[in-house]
């Protein structure tokens, strides 16, 4: 493997890790944060969040990674799986690294 | 534009209806019928009168046997469920009840007396409300009410409103006129499974269809498939134990989102810099992207969203395609608020586009 593709599998892998400890506090959930799936949708199916859980997430987001997801379409993308919050968190709050 | 490609369109911008005729529904009812339904599904049961819990059955192995919505109502239980037929639900059923030693349940075939359809679409409240009643607008996610007779399951697996109806036969024809004639003015399309089964895979919802043209699906399990969020491993059911030890094993592969410029198919070899790393699981072309959305079986440590490095190996040679966080689209039910906007005003609300990526 590429020395760059492993140094963006370890950035990835890392923020997954700090995202699912953020979530497993947020929304308080039981069991090992490390089986929460990276795809898991965070609304209606999923982890099954409502609007007070995602303010609860947007705060964390801002405390845990410096990221303000005052912007509401960025918000509203950002915030709809495990995986779409490490994207924002590898773009620096810009939007999907991809 | 062929009926895929309008009822992908009518999916993601106004309004489709799907004759379901591949779900199965029944109402269990009985002093054993909880105890059964906690030893044959994967979720906690925990649930209010009125609340869905969208579950999965499994095989003893683990892997999955039916894709399932169980709902509480009332004293009973209704269970709809893709996959086993009736038939084979019944012999599962008996067997796991007195595995399990529960009391006696009832069992009644919804659809002996009903028909179920899909309504779909950013628009979906707006059609369904017209047919039933503003009832409709209030019901949360994962919720269901009786409304005119027909009963109204607040679910979908497109990633827009989506509703299911269990119509009773009886008023079959007058509900479907009065569907058609409330959606002409609603763009309502009526859409085919496929169109239904495209959507969710552009927006990562689960089917068992997504599974039917690769070979090793019965090794998949819910690890693999990223759907431990429907499982709680904490309880017993039918497949717990293999699931418990495959998961304490650790999984050696996970299912992941891509896109692709050209045509590929099922079963097709992943590779990167020359090595096999994985199988391409599904594929379809999505007439709203403009390209091909699939689903590939990658080794864990490449299983990452943001990589476009893959190559897949077709007798053209090979195509490129680039992982994705799922998602694939910026669905417009995400924007649409039925306290500020309608069909009608749709032109003039100003969404942003369904693909930004």
């Amino acid at each position: 493997m590429n020395p760059e593709l492993a140094g963006y599998i370890r950035r990835r892998s890392e923020a997954l890790e700090r995202i699912r400890r953020m979530l497993s506090v947020c929304l308080k959930l039981q069991g090992d944060p490390r089986q929460i799936d990276p795809d898991t949708a965070l609304f209606g199916t999923g982890l099954g969040i409502d609007s007070l859980d995602a303010v609860e997430i947007v705060v964390a987001m801002e405390i845990e990674f410096g990221i303000s997801l005052a912007d509401p379409i960025l918000r509203r993308s950002s915030l709809r799986s495990v995986n779409g919050l490490v994207d924002l968190v590898l773009a620096g709050g810009d939007g999907p690294n991809v | 534009m062929s009926s895929l490609e309008a009822a992908s369109w009518a999916i993601r911008t106004a309004n489709a209806v799907t004759r379901l005729e591949h779900v199965r529904a029944v109402r269990l009812a009985g002093p054993g019928a909880q105890d059964t339904l906690d030893a044959l599904t994967t979720s906690r049961l925990f649930l209010r009168e009125g609340q869905m819990l969208h579950t999965l059955m499994l095989e003893p192995g683990g892997s999955i046997l039916a894709d399932a919505f169980l709902c509480l109502d009332e004293e009973a239980w209704i269970f709809l469920w893709e996959g086993p037929s009736l038939e084979e639900l019944l012999v599962h059923l008996e067997a796991v009840r007195s595995e399990v030693k529960a009391a006696e349940i009832s069992v009644v075939d919804l659809l002996a007396g009903h028909v179920l359809w899909s309504l779909d679409g950013p628009y979906a409240w707006e059609l369904c409300s017209a047919l039933l009643g503003p009832e409709v607008l209030g019901a949360p996610y994962l919720s269901f009410l009786q409304l005119q007779g027909v009963t109204c399951f607040r679910a979908g697996k497109t990633g827009e409103y989506g509703y299911l109806l269990l119509v009773p036969r009886e008023r079959l024809e007058g509900t479907w006129a009065r569907l058609r004639e409330l959606g002409e003015g609603l763009g309502l399309v009526e859409a085919s499974l496929p169109a239904l089964d495209q959507c969710a895979l552009e927006n990562w919802h689960f089917t068992l269809r997504a599974l039917e043209s690769f070979s090793r699906a019965s090794t998949l399990t819910p690890a693999e498939l990223q759907l431990r969020w429907r499982v709680d491993l904490a309880k017993e059911f039918v497949g717990a134990r293999a699931l418990r030890e495959h998961v304490a094993r650790g999984i050696a592969e996970r299912v992941t989102c891509f896109v692709s410029p050209r045509a590929i198919l099922p079963e097709q070899q992943i590779h990167l810099d020359g090595v096999a790393v994985g199988s391409v699981l599904q594929v379809g072309w999505s007439p709203v992207r403009k390209d091909w959305v699939g689903w590939g079986l990658i080794d864990l440590g490449l299983a990452w969203p943001g990589i476009g490095q893959f190559r897949v190996s077709t007798a053209e040679g090979d195509v490129p395609i680039e992982t994705r966080s799922p998602p694939l689209l910026d669905n417009r039910s995400l924007f649409v608020d039925p306290r500020r906007h309608c069909y009608a005003t749709r032109a003039d609300d100003g969404f942003p586009p369904l693909v930004s990526r």
